[in-house]
């Protein structure tokens, strides 16, 4: 999971995140971003998340620790 | 005398996989594939399975292509009679994440492969000039347009410009045809199509719903007939209505 904020980082177009950032509030979040994001779990980690997971979740930190608890699974 | 057969690609799961079925009824395959055990699966599900062989090989190492089939067809004394290129990766990201490296091996498995293939196929010491019938699966995606599709409509497309220009250059010899898909459910589906939000959204764009791997099968099947002996250069939608569904969503 190291590269984890990178990762977020270049798909929105941002230097670096934190946990507390919103999703739907950066500049480059769009419909296509969450299939990024699902493509990237699936790709990279393994984990499959599914878009209504993807709509519950507000911020990066939430999303790190969902990919985090699907990764210890 | 050697043996006749077809090769398909990507036969180790979803398309490829029902085509190698349907196919074995009256065909000898060979099973192409980067993984030897779910190659074995799939031809466990053939008609008479000792009688089809296997190819491992790994189709984004494109140089490693020509000599692993051609040792293939050597040893084993076969003849190609069909290809039908099933092998495929997707892959959906913004244009702005393109690069050479993520564009090249997409290009790798989808088309350059099938070039090595078809090139290797077609030389007279190695398959005796037999190859008669090429079959490209291709996908709705190289004549229409999807957010965060850019690299595999392109791979597709790719695959359809070659499929019209060989099929001029080959024939009366060779029939080359394409088959465009819209969503079927296979594995690299199933997670999209898993999905509830996903799934809803989609069906309500198909008019007669996701399709089955049997649905482009079975047209395979009637083009590598010879039922279908005065068709070649065409690109055939296998897609529900998708396509020419344009109502209020």
């Amino acid at each position: 999971m190291d590269n984890f904020y990178e990762k977020m980082a270049e798909l929105l177009e941002v230097d670096k995140v934190e946990d507390s950032e919103v999703l739907k509030d950066f500049e480059a979040w769009d419909s296509l971003t969450s299939l990024s994001i699902i493509a990237m779990a699936d790709s990279d980690y393994n984990i499959k998340i599914y878009t209504e997971d993807l709509l519950k979740l507000e911020t990066i930190g939430e999303l790190k620790s969902l990919i985090d608890s699907k990764a210890k699974k | 005398m050697s043996q006749s057969c077809i090769l398909v690609t990507g036969a180790s799961s979803g398309i490829g996989q029902k085509i190698a079925i349907q196919l074995s009824k009256y065909e000898t395959l060979i099973l192409g594939g980067k993984n030897a055990a779910k190659l074995a699966a799939t031809r466990e599900l053939c008609e008479n399975p000792a009688k089809h062989h296997i190819w491992e090989c790994d189709l984004e190492n494109v140089s490693s292509i020509r000599q692993s089939l051609e040792v293939l067809i050597q040893h084993n004394n076969l003849s190609v009679h069909g290809f039908i290129h099933c092998a495929g990766m997707m892959k959906v990201m913004h244009m702005r994440s393109v690069d050479y490296q993520n564009a090249l091996q997409i290009f790798n498995v989808n088309f350059f492969s099938a070039t090595e293939i078809i090139s290797s196929l077609l030389k007279k010491k190695i398959n005796d000039a037999k190859l008669a019938n090429i079959i490209f699966i291709s996908a709705i995606l190289a004549q229409y347009g999807a957010k965060g599709h850019n690299l595999y409509s392109a791979t597709k497309a790719a695959l359809d410009g070659l499929m019209r220009s060989i099929a001029v250059e080959l024939a009366p010899n060779t029939r080359v045809n394409s088959v465009l898909p819209g969503g079927i459910r296979t594995p690299m589906s199933e997670h999209a199509y898993n999905d509830p939000v996903i799934l809803e959204n989609t069906l309500k764009e198909y008019p007669l719903g996701i399709g089955e791997t049997a649905d482009v099968a079975n047209l395979v099947e009637f083009l590598i007939s010879d039922k279908a002996k005065w068709i070649t250069g065409q690109q055939f939608i296998v897609d529900g209505g998708r396509t020419i569904n344009i109502s209020n969503k």
